[in-house]
């Protein structure tokens, strides 16, 4: 067990053996949560290696699954997004949105790519919020341990986030 | 202006959310929760291939080598730690275990050398066409492979594995502090590899009570011999040659 590791030195055999577990058991999750936020291949395999560089680091916390699944999203979620700001820095800051249709209804269906869009302007703290509940569907009592706030507050960074994105959509073309 | 964010799901209104399914997965899903996902997995076909798609693991991602990436996060994990490399090394013939040696390797101990200009060591974030794997034997226990990085004992015996992604000549090189280039398999010259993962190479080196970490690089080469030349604080190789390094750490003393 990593648990056994008592000391910062000791980043020993059976730590480099759980990093290889862990690799095999949450690689595919990390992977397929970066190729969904990054929507691309080549982006998603850097991600999944620079936060397994990063688990290196932390592999005598994983004692828990709850807490390895939740770190790993938190990380994983962070660091694609800003891999999707660093690209958002490369364009052109004038760039408009995407033009997404209304339906009769008044409501624009905002797709992943649309989003990824959204998330690259918006707040950091509202971004990770939003996606952990409109890219995810996590519920607000599942997203708030990761966000590491209440319930309440979720709702309240969802609805500003909402109410951001709705007017960036319409104030732009 | 109202939003719709379902298209951006995988999942349906309703339907669990990704980390529900990964949480399943791992078993790490409270006993009430499991049992209303699986309830749901029971009457939902889109679900079930959430699901069986997350059971695949990496099989699911076509184009995805997962040994590659594992052992690039290997490679960037040992070049941070690489340090004061110098060992010496007992080349055992084969089966692992037997304790005759039949070459010595020794390398000069000294200062370690740093990442200075015109270092041609591999780029950790390079793609690299070959990743040098290591399993590692300790007393009667199975070997077990290790990460870059980690630390071994005297007495260790260590075995190389080999994932290449075309043919060519291979060795394997361990580079002293001065930076000169020491020779660990094959004993002289080059071996030639078709193209595969897993391949082990003859022999089992065993370590000795020297201190310090040590780097060993993997070079594999599509178009040349893989000459390659000390050259101050790195190393040169011809065109046409990757290398893929693995540090070997070093326990520290009780």
């Amino acid at each position: 067990m990593v648990g056994v590791c008592v000391d910062t030195g000791c980043m020993g055999a059976f730590a480099a053996e759980e990093v290889a577990r862990l690799f095999r058991l949450h690689g595919p999750q990390v992977y397929r949560r970066a190729l969904r936020l990054l929507g691309n291949a080549t982006d998603a395999e850097e991600a999944l290696q620079d936060v397994f560089l990063k688990i290196l680091d932390r592999v005598d916390d994983f004692d828990d699954q709850d807490k390895t699944l939740n770190w790993l999203y938190r990380i994983t979620t962070n660091h694609c997004l800003n891999v999707i700001r660093g690209r958002k820095r490369r364009l052109a800051a004038t760039e408009a949105f995407r033009v997404a249709p209304q339906r009769a209804d008044h409501t624009v269906a905002v797709d992943a790519t649309l989003l990824r869009e959204l998330l690259s302007r918006a707040d950091p703290r509202e971004a990770e919020a939003a996606v952990y509940v409109h890219l995810d569907g996590m519920s607000y009592s599942e997203a708030a341990p990761l966000l590491g706030v209440s319930k309440r507050t979720v709702g309240n960074l969802i609805a500003r986030f909402d109410a951001w994105a709705a007017t960036a959509l319409g104030g732009t073309s | 202006m109202k939003l719709d964010f379902s298209a951006a799901r995988s999942g349906l209104a309703g339907c669990p959310s990704d980390r529900a399914l990964d949480a399943l997965h791992v078993g790490a899903l409270p006993p009430e929760e499991q049992a209303e996902v699986q309830a749901h997995l029971a009457t939902c076909a889109a679900c079930a291939a959430r699901l069986s798609e997350i059971q695949q693991g990496f099989q699911a991602f076509a184009g995805l080598d997962d040994r590659v990436v594992l052992g690039r996060i290997q490679a960037a994990h040992g070049e941070r730690r690489a340090r004061r490399p110098w060992w010496r090394w007992l080349w055992l013939g084969l089966p692992v275990g037997v304790a005759a040696a039949v070459a010595f390797v020794a390398l000069r101990p000294g200062d370690a050398p740093g990442d200075g200009p015109g270092l041609t060591e591999p780029g950790v974030r390079a793609k690299g066409t070959a990743v040098l794997r290591v399993m590692r034997q300790r007393g009667d226990a199975p070997a077990a492979e290790i990460l870059s990085g980690a630390p071994c004992r005297p007495g260790d015996r260590l075995r190389f594995v080999v994932d290449l992604s075309a043919p060519g000549q291979v060795q394997i090189v361990s580079r002293g502090a001065d930076g000169a280039l020491a020779a660990v398999w094959p004993a002289a010259g080059a071996q030639a590899m078709p193209a595969g993962r897993d391949q082990l190479v003859p022999g089992a080196v065993a370590l000795d009570d020297a201190p310090g970490e040590e780097r060993l690089y993997l070079v594999h080469c599509t178009d040349a011999a893989p000459a390659c030349t000390a050259s101050g604080e790195g190393f040169t190789c011809p065109a046409g040659c990757t290398t893929s390094l693995f540090v070997v750490g070093r326990e520290p003393a009780p």
